[in-house]
């Protein structure tokens, strides 16, 4: 009987394994392990054999049935794949179906990194509207009228004394008007000049302004806090520069360089061979402009930095159009 | 400002090449870059003499020439009239590059070799137009590079001067700031003047009619001038910064213009009737011809420069053609004045002329240095066209700039500059600059401002001298630890909040022009009313408006990106819109947005469908979701841009914050745009208030919700809106949300009805609901509905 079965195992696995088609499989499975199967005849017939062959035959039975059972499933695998996937498998290499992904900005994302930043450095953001006033725009910020300085800012005027705002300076005044010192800010924003876009020139551009005013501000906290910021900015690593600039609400003024991040301070074309590249406007508040908002000079000192936010998206990025921010094509917005 | 180093040179002394020169200037004074000189590409031309020169046998116009140039001789063969033996010129060698980068070969002319080429002026890029070669007239050596003795090999800088250093747009400036940059010595140059009888003052007469206008003014006389040329190193000088030659004695005028920083002008003396300066207003209406050849209307803006009779020159501006220096000119009347810097300024931005004197005079020259600018041009004009300069000056007005003395404490410096230098030395950098220095008071200095440095006037603007000639490298970087609260302005967090929401819903974020066409609302249907903010001075007089929306700007995004192949479209921005507010301007935050193209990105196994109502719908919705806004609501719409039967008002918190819908197909048409534009646009500020910061917490229900379908088959008119608006005043106490799954027209139904399906969900935070109690609350609201609407239920 053992001997028997044990034929019968050997056949049954030569068959699973070797069936060609789903049909032989069946075929197979139905000769073998089927209801009217030899190895299920043998497993009814159990209890007609005497007590100690019951036992025996009894386990070997079931070892054959499972032993025959994992041989049917490998069989069945075998053959489904080799079809090339049922219809219920996955084929991992098709696309899936995508949501539609959106996104911010360049410049809102170069602002978010700003303000982000400035925050980690205790500045706070204030705001200001973009129609302004004589005044808050170039008055206060000791620009009078007919001031040479005024060539500096080409202005869209809305009537005599309202204007677009040229900076986001007079977001400076308007804080110090309506605060007593210490003033932290950061005042972020579109600006606008009146002058013929070209590839470095926007008629409406980002601005990011910082104003501080305490007692005993120094000229060195501003360049430490500058060069933290570019530092976070574009790597610990990179290499600043302040020289003397002109900014008539400012004095001593400077303009911040960074080392020109396309030949590493070797020189070439994008930074005039000069190995620097010009990103932020600073100084130490001039007098004038304290006068102008009631603080007392002799007794606070401040410092005023401002940058180009499209600008330092641009050195970033290696954007080389400044005009391709406002034109929205969304080819470039999911570029950069 | 164009300066070159060997006309720097002239006055101060220096041991930098140009590039260290101009790092040293920018680390100092302002961006300062070196720039490509004229001459720079001139190579293998050399000074060589003539030894002999014969007729060409078969050319009349052809010499045939011996030259020496001092590695040899060699034959050329030469055109120009000009050409004797015995004369310096300069020899092109074979191989040798001239102006434009011509290249210089040996020749045959009519059958004789030329073995290089006597050249002109012109061909070295000196002149524009050449009569003969090139004749030096003092002794060089044969054999010399003539870019040296032309200056040729000179190099040039440019110095970006700012608006508050008129000093700097004279070489003097420059060369004082490199005086102290490098510690040497700064030489004005001395005045050696021959003045002859009849005195100035006999010969003419200055008045003023109004001294603000102009303080002073100094004429002096030139006679028997001879006009003609300038000498080689005047011609150099002025080329070497850009500027052409002109004569001898308008050559001088320039050179001290730019020597000094000062602008003079020179009038043909016999042209000025009655010989008469008069300083006044122009007359509405009044006209003058400029040196330019424009004739100009003048208004009392502009102050000019008349004769006995009538205008001359707009003063400060630019001189009249009437009395200008030409070749028949015999005396001159020069001037040298000091203008009021905003009527010069007025009145060249009136006439849309900046000129190099204008620029000059609207930053204010130095008063003090005129009596010596107007001798320095006379002793030019003597020596170079050997005018007569007659004694003394015309003198008008007599104004004088105040003396500023500022005390400096060492103190404040210090306590600016941190570490700061030495008194001694910040004394000594102040000094290099021109600045008179003494002991002060209480540890500080008494500072004397020169005058030629008006834009110093307070203790701040010293130290800033001290900190820039000192270095702003030698100020120790600080990062000092403050603490200042910081408060976030919950306007702004909730535009950013919209801001991210927005962008996870799959948009993205564009930023467009605040600038707007005349007729952008027009263009839409809808009208601009006269609340829109005009700009005087547009840049596009396309665009003079203020935007009252950003629908126009965002449906042409939307036109561009179609155009290029983008079609699938979801762009929104977060901008202002500008309106008039009485005498002021009301200024409001705006989120616009834009879908169009397919409503879902493309898929293998799905057709692309066109956006439409619900897509967009559904997005705003989302929105209000994602913000917990959950109280938004319809309203009707009754624009135009939109399609009045797929476009609605939206309430939020009942108030009426927009619009949205689709774009009518007429604007669709009209704009060029793709065939459906689902567009929103929804006033900012009024959702602030409904976001809530935190929400509150409750228990999380924890017996299960109990769902029930019914679908019910009421007339086309009969909105969604209706049924479920009944359903909620049901006010079933279970009831917990409904939501619809179905809408049915066809077959199935009549003609004129719709059915529609509504999921009912039940809940209860005490216990799990019988199915007995959920189907007798569906069966109550069934029941209503029924009677409502006249509904029946549909199988």
């Amino acid at each position: 009987m053992i001997e028997r079965l044990k034929e019968l195992r050997g056949e049954a696995v030569a068959a699973f394994d070797g069936a060609a088609s789903p049909q032989e499989l069946e075929e197979a499975r139905v000769r073998y392990l089927g209801r009217k199967s030899e190895l299920n005849q043998a497993s009814r017939g159990l209890k007609d054999l005497p007590e100690d062959e019951r036992r025996a035959v009894g386990r070997a039975v079931n070892e054959i049935k499972n032993e025959l059972a994992a041989h049917l499933t490998a069989a069945t695998d075998r053959l489904e794949a080799a079809a090339g996937g049922a219809a219920s498998s996955v084929d991992l290499t098709l696309p899936g179906r995508r949501p539609w992904v959106g996104g911010k900005h360049p410049i809102t994302r170069t602002l978010e990194r700003l303000e982000s930043i400035f925050a980690g450095l205790g500045f706070e953001v204030a705001t200001g509207p973009h129609i302004e006033d004589d005044f808050h725009n170039f008055e206060a910020l000791n620009i009078p009228p007919d001031h040479p300085a005024r060539d500096m800012h080409d202005t869209f005027y809305i009537d005599g004394d309202r204007l677009l705002r040229t900076h986001t300076s007079p977001v400076q005044i308007r804080t110090m008007k309506s605060r007593k010192p210490p003033v932290r800010i950061i005042a972020p924003g579109r600006v606008y000049r009146n002058e013929t876009p070209d590839a470095s020139h926007g008629s409406e551009f980002y601005q990011l302004e910082g104003l501080y005013v305490d007692r005993g501000v120094r000229f060195g906290e501003l360049m430490g806090v500058l060069t933290k910021f570019l530092g976070e900015l574009y790597g610990e690593a990179i290499a600043v520069r302040f020289r003397p600039g002109f900014f008539p609400f400012t004095e001593p003024s400077t303009e911040v360089d960074i080392e020109c991040r396309i030949c590493h301070g070797r020189g070439c074309p994008v930074c005039k061979n000069t190995g620097w590249v010009e990103l932020l406007g600073a100084g130490m508040v001039d007098p004038r402009v304290f006068e102008a908002v009631g603080y007392d000079p002799d007794v606070y000192t401040g410092y005023a930095f401002g940058l180009g936010v499209d600008r330092i998206h641009m050195m970033m990025c290696g954007v080389n159009d400044i005009r391709l921010y406002h034109e929205n094509d969304l080819r470039f917005l999911r570029q950069v | 400002m164009k300066v070159s180093l060997r006309w720097l040179r002239d006055y101060v002394d220096f041991d930098l090449s140009a590039a260290d020169l101009a790092r040293r200037l920018t680390e100092q004074l302002t961006e300062t870059e070196v720039v490509e000189s004229a001459g720079s590409d001139i190579t293998g031309v050399v000074a060589a003499k003539v030894i002999t020169v014969d007729r060409h046998p078969d050319a009349d116009r052809l010499s045939v020439c011996v030259v020496d140039w001092g590695a040899g001789s060699s034959t050329v063969v030469c055109g120009a009239p000009n050409v004797k033996p015995g004369m310096m010129s300069a020899l092109a060698v074979p191989g040798a590059v001239i102006a434009g980068g011509r290249k210089v070969e040996e020749v045959t002319l009519r059958g004789r070799r030329s073995h290089g080429m006597l050249v002109s002026a012109r061909e070295l890029g000196l002149e524009e137009h050449s009569d003969g070669i090139l004749e030096f007239e003092a002794a060089v050596e044969v054999g010399t590079d003539v870019r040296g003795i032309l200056g040729l090999d000179d190099e040039v800088i440019d110095v970006d001067v700012q608006p508050n250093r008129p000093d700097c747009l004279g070489i003097i400036g420059i060369a004082r700031e490199v005086a102290a940059a490098v510690g040497s010595k700064l030489r004005i140059p001395e005045v050696d003047l021959t003045e002859v009888d009849p005195g100035a003052p006999e010969l003419a007469a200055v008045e003023i009619e109004d001294v603000q206008d102009c303080p002073r003014y100094i004429a002096r006389v030139i006679s028997d001038v001879e006009i003609g040329p300038s000498p080689a190193w005047l011609r150099t000088r002025l080329e070497s910064v850009g500027l052409r030659s002109i004569s001898n004695v308008v050559d001088v005028t320039n050179f001290v213009m730019l020597e000094f920083g000062h602008p003079i002008h020179a009038f043909d003396y016999d042209t000025v009737r009655e010989h008469r300066i008069v300083v006044r207003r122009a007359t509405a209406g009044e006209r003058l011809t400029t040196l330019d050849g424009v004739e100009r209307e003048l208004s009392p803006k502009h102050l000019l420069i008349c004769d006995g009779r009538g205008p001359v020159a707009a003063a400060g501006v630019m001189g009249g053609g009437g009395t200008e220096v030409g070749d028949s000119t015999k005396n001159v009347l020069l001037e040298c004045a000091w203008f009021d810097p905003v009527v010069v300024r007025r009145g060249a931005q009136d006439l849309g002329i900046r000129t190099d004197a204008s620029q000059r005079f609207e930053r204010g020259v130095d008063p003090l240095a005129m009596e010596l600018v107007a001798a320095r041009a006379c002793a030019l004009m003597n020596e170079l066209a050997q005018g007569k300069v007659a004694r003394g000056i015309v003198d008008a007005g007599s104004w004088k700039a105040p003396a500023t003395t500022i005390e400096l404490h060492m103190e404040k410096l210090e306590s600016m500059l941190a570490p700061g230098p030495p008194k001694e030395k910040a004394a000594a950098e102040l000094a290099s600059l021109g600045f008179g220095v003494s002991d002060g008071p209480d540890d500080s200095l008494r500072v004397e401002v020169p005058s030629f440095r008006h834009d110093v006037r307070l203790e701040a603007d010293l130290i800033e001298e001290v900190a820039r000639v000192d270095g702003y490298d030698k100020i120790r970087p600080e990062v000092p630890f403050h603490s200042i609260a910081v408060t976030t302005d919950p306007a702004r967090a909730a535009r950013d909040a919209v801001r991210e929401a927005v962008v996870g819903l799959g948009f993205h974020e564009i930023l467009t022009s605040s600038f707007m066409e005349r007729d952008a609302l027009e263009k839409l249907g809808e009208s601009t009313g006269d609340e829109a903010i005009e700009l005087a001075n547009p840049m596009n007089k396309e665009m003079p408006l203020l935007r009252t929306s950003i629908l126009p700007s965002l449906l042409d995004v939307v036109r561009r990106n179609a155009n290029v192949g983008e079609g699938d479209i979801r762009i929104f921005e977060i901008g202002k819109v500008f309106r008039r507010a009485g005498e002021g301007a009301d200024e409001r935050w705006m989120l616009a947005g834009a879908l169009a193209g397919a409503a879902e990105p493309p898929a293998w196994d799905r057709q692309a469908r066109p956006v439409d109502f619900y897509d967009g719908k559904g997005v705003l919705w989302a929105l209000g979701e994602a913000l917990s806004v959950d109280s938004l609501g319809t309203a009707c719409y009754d624009g135009s841009a939109l399609d009045g039967t797929a476009a609605a008002r939206l309430l939020a918190g009942g108030r009426d914050v927009g619009a949205f819908g689709m774009l009518s197909p007429k604007v669709i048409e009209a704009r060029d745009l793709p065939p459906s534009v689902f567009v929103f646009d929804i006033e900012l500020d009024p959702l602030v208030g409904l976001l809530a910061a935190t929400g509150t917490f409750a228990d999380l229900p924890r017996y299960p919700k109990a769902r029930r379908d019914v679908a019910l088959v009421v007339d086309e008119r009969t909105s969604a809106g209706n049924i479920l608006g009944e359903i909620d005043s049901s006010e079933e106490p279970l009831l917990t949300g409904v939501d619809v799954f179905d809408v049915y027209r066809g077959k199935q139904v009549p003609g004129g009805k719709k059915s529609i399906g509504f999921t009912l969900t039940y809940m209860s935070r005490e216990r799990t609901l019988t199915d007995a109690e959920v189907d007798e609350a569906q069966a109550r609201i069934v029941a209503r509905l029924v009677e409502k609407f006249g509904a029946s239920l549909r199988e």
